[in-house]
């Protein structure tokens, strides 16, 4: 073993053995060459690196030597090995094969005559190996025979796909290094949950590359017309060119031209600008090499078996659509699946992103396999992806067309509408010359051929394009255009693919022109509405589309589909932080958010094996999706994760069988409506806080503390609330909706309006004391109060100013219907009265009155969100802002004084409201006051508001701060006190009674009794307390039983309505009235609810 | 002791169709619609309750709770209602769902397992001991039938449904306003709110 390696330039076998020996040897030959190339580097510079990445071996004798061929290697950046590896030789040179090696070959490597180095070095390039190789696997059966060797003369010429199975590849592609090292790399691929699984994901996702940049450059227009000035540096360019090409501008051009660009083959084309030797031969673009060496096979996949379940899908998919025979079925799978025929075990399941004209002779087209492809032209030659290049020509594409005219509607990378009619106006030039000299700047530009398609329309463009293709012009004159579109098949219709077509097969319709024969209806019919429409004006090649130079996002994604093979949860987890960041990353790249959150799973098809027939493929897959509406718009990672972890748990779907996740949010909420609002951070608090708000789909309608000290009335009543608070709680409710209710610091002062919010003609009407406090606490904030002295008019504005809040709110419900009906119904004493408590006790008694103002104002609708957070952050303010505290308690109080009035002012409301104020009550989370205070509501309703006025005045007697701390505890609670007087009272009744719906431990109580026997016995209490039953008090056990009805709590009320009935007998007859009036109250609730009433025991009735 | 366990989404659905279950032949055993004899008594929430053994009425009531199952778990359910009718409607059980299920973080609700059996005990108590009790009506020559009451987009699954199912829903006609309301409970513990109630479409003779 040890002698052999004494041969040098060793013979065909030298490669078979691998000993420690020879691997010592091998490493000390190969830093020997290393430092002989260090040392020549010194002597005589390098002189290229045409041979980077090209390791050679030399077999047997050459001309020139091995010797020399090894200074060659050296000058121009190759390795040259002295012993074959099979692992990083790449080229073997060898002038002569003799039968015994080629019977040792295994078919992989490729024999090289040394004439390809020398002229290589000599066109300093490296060339094409094709017409140098020595050996072609062909012709291996036949033994040594004419070798398929082309001569060099003919290199240039090779455009057709011969039938030799020498294949090439070209790897210049820096990242990666040798061909079979890279075969390597793929395999390795990652997995989806493990680390930077994604970003490798779209590093090498060719789709993610193209749509990206479709997307870019959409953008990239915009951009433009924002930029630009009205100049066109173009119209400079044309006229020289016209000087040049002696072309007259004296085309009058009267209607409007639409031009389609499109790159002929973008990707192949782009790519040969870095490989000039292999233009005009079969080239794709494509992620695998073309070395269609049988892959291993991995465990647990079936291709064949994986395709009849593709076409098994397919097949059920269309029978369900419509039913067809199955003759036709297996019709359409051939339509369907092309790609499927011909392919076995081993072929490459790489796509073909783009080929080349010469192989789409072959053959070939996109989207075919490798493996396929390789079938039909055995000398297809494929070259890498050169993201980098793309993006390079598409920029040169763009602001060269740009430069022209601004009227360009993106679609991708390398295609792109424009309306030319303003540059060919300008110009002078025939739109077939404009487009010739276009055409020519863009491939000085670029080095990349261009087809462009012109025509009235849009659709006529693009058709013409096609024409045009490869590298051509085609013009349709609108005369031209019905004529034109007879020719046509379906298939070129834009919109029309492979599904669409099969169906107009199955009616019989192959062209446009079978097509025109089809009516509208019938179109409509067979398409939909929308659709048939387009269609049936299409097919005569009309298009009323515009240029779409806007571009608007509907939504935004990340989907990924591919390397999807989850071990466990964790993993799972991890991928759906990953693609959580990534959707938020792009939406943040323009400026969005989200409030549609689609969760897109596939999910391995039962019947579909474990393993995929593609590599990491998703194989056939069963593809569900989930939505969920968010209560504001986001694009925070954390929020996307956490919504998706719910959906995922929701679906319960097993990780082990996910084969492809996409997250998608539409329903995009620009940005810049509300910049600065916008929290930078989402904390797990204001997460919690945001979940809780969601249930209740009722707002609550709470008016923040401060609200009450401040809202005062002024003089004529039907003014609104002084400080015109609505507008800004909507608008904070519309901030906390966006930023899902997060702000702590808006909390805390969110009681205060932004000044300019207030109405300074309110203002200017309150009393002096309090105008004076309410710029206090604007001082206090350091907002300067402009304006307030602005004399006020005659007062259209305090009726503005309620109509202007309402206008605002959605929510609010006849809110103007109250504010004048509450005060033309209340008796006129009680109004003078409420008039003179008012002048007399200023701001308390201003307090208590408000309400006029403050019952629209519950109605309209605080957000929901404000209380929710509210209750911690107000009760800091509250207890820091000790003045205007006092006073709170007060206007909370205030609602007992006035009891007397309540009846009269309930049942002057309208019905619906009523009925609307006691449902909205009850929903809401109202805390029960204490039931000895609602006892003494129906008891003793007769309070001596003077009393009650002091109380407030001094604002610290017990009960009020117990009130406050109650109050802080249950911020909800306040929306009582802003009920105006009467209605408060109805209300405070209600409240008595009502308990949240969602809150079930919670029983609801007439006057404190929940349970049966408690209520017998508060009954029994009414029964015995009078004579005659008050009006009131029949009310609070109406509302009670309403209350029951509302809460399904049927089976309670029969009971308690029995036991009243067995009661009144013997009690007087007022008695008996109220309690069968009570009794029909409810029933009638009951009807509401159940479409019938209770039914009650026959002798009852 | 109150016993109290987390349950996913689908547990509390599986909950809430064994007490419908049991509740349907808790009717059907009180209503009297069959012989005593198709009855067996069996346990459920250490209650005793009543079940038929007639493969037939319980591979009906199967199918129909199956039906349930599914809608409940796409949220399309309003109610369940379970029809007596002499030709025309004489009684119609209804359950309806207000909720029966919480979307949480962690997707696994807590329930108070004991005071969901005592509701449910007390249901059936309440449904035996009523309807047993009444004997206004001859109920030999009643038939019963299910009634599911849907949410608009549930509709079209059914009917997609269908093909793949021998089980068959038809649309149901205009339901009559019943002559009352019988209240029977409320099962409600957290997030379960059934309301339970009886229409009656007799009319008072008296």
């Amino acid at each position: 073993m040890a002698g052999r390696g004494k041969r040098k330039l060793g013979d065909d076998n030298g490669f078979a053995d691998r000993g420690g020996y020879m691997a010592a040897k091998i490493s000390k030959l190969e830093n020997q060459y290393l430092n002989e190339k260090f040392n020549e580097e010194n002597e005589d510079e390098k002189l290229s690196n045409i041979f980077l990445n090209v390791a050679i071996f030399v077999n047997g004798y050459t001309n020139p030597t091995a010797e020399e061929l090894k200074r060659i290697m050296l000058a121009h950046g190759g390795i040259y090995h002295h012993y074959y590896n099979s692992r990083t030789t790449t080229h073997i040179i060898a002038s002569n094969l003799c039968d015994a090696k080629i019977k040792k070959l295994k078919g992989d490597e490729k024999f090289v005559k040394p004439e390809w180095i020398l002229d290589s070095v000599k066109a300093n390039s490296l060339l094409d190996l094709k017409p140098y190789l020595l050996y072609t696997g062909l012709t291996l059966d036949k033994g040594q025979q004419k070798l398929g060797i082309v001569s060099m003369a003919k290199k240039e010429g090779v455009t057709h796909c011969q039938n030799r199975s020498e294949r090439t590849v070209v790897t210049d592609s820096p990242e990666k290094d040798t061909p079979t090292g890279d075969s390597r790399q793929s395999r390795e691929m990652k997995r989806a949950g493990e680390d930077d699984f994604l970003s490798e994901f779209y590093k090498r996702s060719r789709l993610h590359h193209i749509s990206t940049m479709g997307a870019l450059f959409k953008r990239h227009v915009t951009e433009l017309r924002e930029k630009n000035n009205g100049v066109f540096p173009g119209i400079e360019n044309i006229e020289n060119w016209k000087k040049t090409s002696g072309y007259q501008g004296s085309h009058k051009n009267e209607e409007t031209v639409f031009m389609h660009i499109d790159m002929d083959c973008f990707f192949v084309s782009v790519g040969l600008r870095n490989h000039p030797s292999l233009v005009g031969k079969p080239v794709v673009v494509t992620h695998a090499k073309a070395d269609s060496k049988p892959l291993p096979r991995r465990e647990g996949s079936n291709r064949e078996y994986e395709f009849e379940c593709y076409k098994e899908h397919w097949i059920k998919k269309s029978k369900f659509s419509e039913n067809k025979n199955t003759d036709e079925t297996e019709a359409g799978l051939t339509d369907v699946f092309p790609r499927l025929q011909d392919l076995d075990e081993s072929c490459s399941m790489s796509e073909i992103a783009s080929c080349s004209y010469e192989a789409r002779a072959a053959g070939i087209y996109n989207g075919m396999f490798m493996g396929a492809a390789l079938k039909l032209c055995p000398s297809l030659v494929a070259i890498p992806y050169d993201f980098e290049g793309y993006k390079e020509v598409s920029t040169l594409l763009y602001n060269t067309v740009s430069s022209y005219t601004l009227d360009i509607e993106a679609v991708s990378c390398d295609e792109l509408y424009a309306d030319i009619t303003t540059v060919l106006r300008q110009s002078g030039l025939s739109p077939a010359d404009f487009a010739t000299h276009l055409k020519e700047v863009i491939f000085s530009k670029t080095r990349c051929n261009a087809s462009v398609g012109m025509g009235p329309n849009m659709l006529m463009a693009r058709l013409a394009t096609k024409k045009a293709k490869p590298n051509g012009l085609f013009y349709i004159q609108k005369e031209e255009m019905v004529e034109f579109m007879k020719s046509h098949k379906i298939e070129d219709l834009p919109g029309v693919g492979r599904s669409m077509a099969h169906r107009f097969h199955a009616l019989g319709v192959n062209t446009c022109l079978e097509m025109q024969q089809v009516t509208l209806g019938k179109l409509q019919q067979e398409f939909g509405q929308k659709q048939g429409q387009t269609l049936y004006f299409m097919c005569r090649g009309e298009d009323k589309r515009s240029l779409k130079t806007e571009h608007i996002r509907k939504s935004i994604s990340a989907d990924i589909n591919y390397g999807m093979r989850f071990a466990n949860d964790q993993e799972m987890h991890k991928f759906v932080q990953e693609l959580s960041s990534e959707v938020s990353k792009r939406m943040e790249e323009i400026h969005v958010r989200g409030r549609l959150l689609t969760l897109k799973l596939k999910i391995r098809a039962k019947d579909a094996p474990v393993e995929t027939a593609k590599f990491m493929g998703h194989g056939v897959c069963d593809s569900i999706s989930r939505s969920t509406t968010l209560v504001t718009a986001t694009r925070e990672t954390k929020i996307i994760e956490k919504e998706v972890q719910i959906l995922l748990k929701q679906l319960k779907v097993d990780c082990r069988e996910l084969r492809g996740m996409g997250i998608q949010f539409s329903k995009l909420v620009a940005d810049n409506v509300s910049k600065g609002k916008q929290p930078k951070q989402n904390s797990l608090l204001s997460f919690v806080a945001r979940s809780k708000v969601v249930p209740s789909e009722n707002p609550i309608t709470t008016v923040p503390p401060e609200d009450i000290v401040k809202t005062v009335l002024s003089e004529n009543f039907i003014t609104p609330n002084p400080y015109a608070e609505e507008p800004d709680n909507e608008k904070t409710e519309s901030d906390r909706k966006q930023e899902g209710g997060k702000s702590a610091n808006d909390n805390a002062r969110f009681e205060l309006p932004s000044f300019s919010q207030i109405d300074p003609n309110v203002l200017d009407q309150l009393p002096n004391d309090l105008k004076a406090d309410i710029i206090q606490e604007y001082q206090k904030q350091g907002i300067a109060l402009s304006g307030v002295k602005s004399p006020t008019k005659n007062s259209p504005a305090p009726v503005a100013g309620p109509s202007k809040a309402e206008a605002g709110n959605a929510t609010s419900f006849a809110a103007s219907q109250i504010d004048s009906t509450v005060f033309n119904e209340l008796p006129d004493d009680l109004k003078n009265d409420i008039i003179q408590e008012y002048r007399r006790k200023g701001v308390t008694l201003s307090v208590a009155k408000s309400p006029t103002k403050n019952f629209a104002k519950p109605v309209a609708g605080t957000s929901k969100t404000e209380t929710a957070l509210g209750s911690s952050v107000t009760k800091e303010s509250v207890k820091s802002s000790g003045t205007s505290l006092s006073e709170k308690p007060v206007s909370y109080d205030g609602i007992e004084e006035i009891t007397d009035i309540d009846a009269s002012y309930w049942s002057a409301l309208p019905d619906d409201i009523r009925i609307e104020i006691e449902r909205d009550i009850q929903q809401r989370k109202l805390e029960t006051t204490s039931p000895i205070k609602g006892w003494k509501s129906i008891f003793k309703p007769q309070r001596s508001p003077v009393k009650a006025a002091g109380k407030i005045v001094n604002g610290k007697s017990k009960a009020e701060t117990k009130r406050k701390t109650k109050f802080q505890e249950i911020p909800k609670a306040k929306v009582q006190s802003t009920i105006p007087i009467p209605v408060a009272v109805a209300q405070e009744k209600v409240v008595i009674d009502a308990t949240p719906l969602d809150a079930p431990k919670e029983e609801l109580t007439l006057s404190g009794a929940s349970t049966l026997p408690e209520i017998r016995q508060l009954l029994l209490e009414w029964f015995s307390s009078s004579d005659s039953p008050e009006n009131e008090d029949c009310e609070a056990v109406s509302k009670f039983f309403a209350s029951l009805v509302n809460n399904k709590e049927l089976h309670k009320i029969e009971p308690i309505i029995l036991f009243l009935k067995r009661k009144s007998i013997g009690q007087s007859d007022s008695w008996k009235h109220a309690i069968d009036e009570i009794i029909n109250t409810t029933q009638l609730y009951v009807i509401q609810y159940y479409n019938a009433p209770l039914k009650l025991p026959p002798s009852f009735l | 002791m109150t016993l109290s366990a987390s349950f996913g989404r689908d547990e509390c659905i599986g909950l809430v169709v064994d007490f419908l279950e049991v509740s349907l032949h808790q009717i059907l055993w009180a209503c009297k619609l069959y012989p005593s004899e198709i009855f067996r008594q069996t346990q459920k929430f250490n209650a005793l309750v009543y079940k038929s053994i007639h493969p037939e009425v319980n591979n009906y009531i199967d199918n129909t709770l199956n039906t349930v199952r599914n809608l409940l778990s796409n949220d399309f359910v309003e109610k369940l209602v379970m029809v007596i009718k002499n030709d025309k409607p004489v009684e119609r059980f209804v359950f309806s769902f207000h909720s029966y299920y919480k979307t949480t973080p962690s997707g696994k609700v807590t329930l108070n397992v004991t005071e969901i059996r005592q509701q449910a005990t007390a249901i059936w108590l309440t449904m035996s001991q009523r309807l047993g009790s009444e004997t206004h009506y001859d109920r030999g020559n009643c038939t019963f039938a299910f009634e599911i009451h849907t949410r608009s987009v549930a509709y079209n699954k059914i009917l997609e449904r269908q093909s793949t199912e021998d089980f068959q829903w038809i649309v149901a006609e205009k339901i009559k306003n019943p002559s009352g309301v019988v209240p029977i409970r409320k099962l409600e513990s957290q997030p379960f709110c059934i309301d339970i109630y009886t229409e009656d479409y007799r009319v008072d003779d008296s």
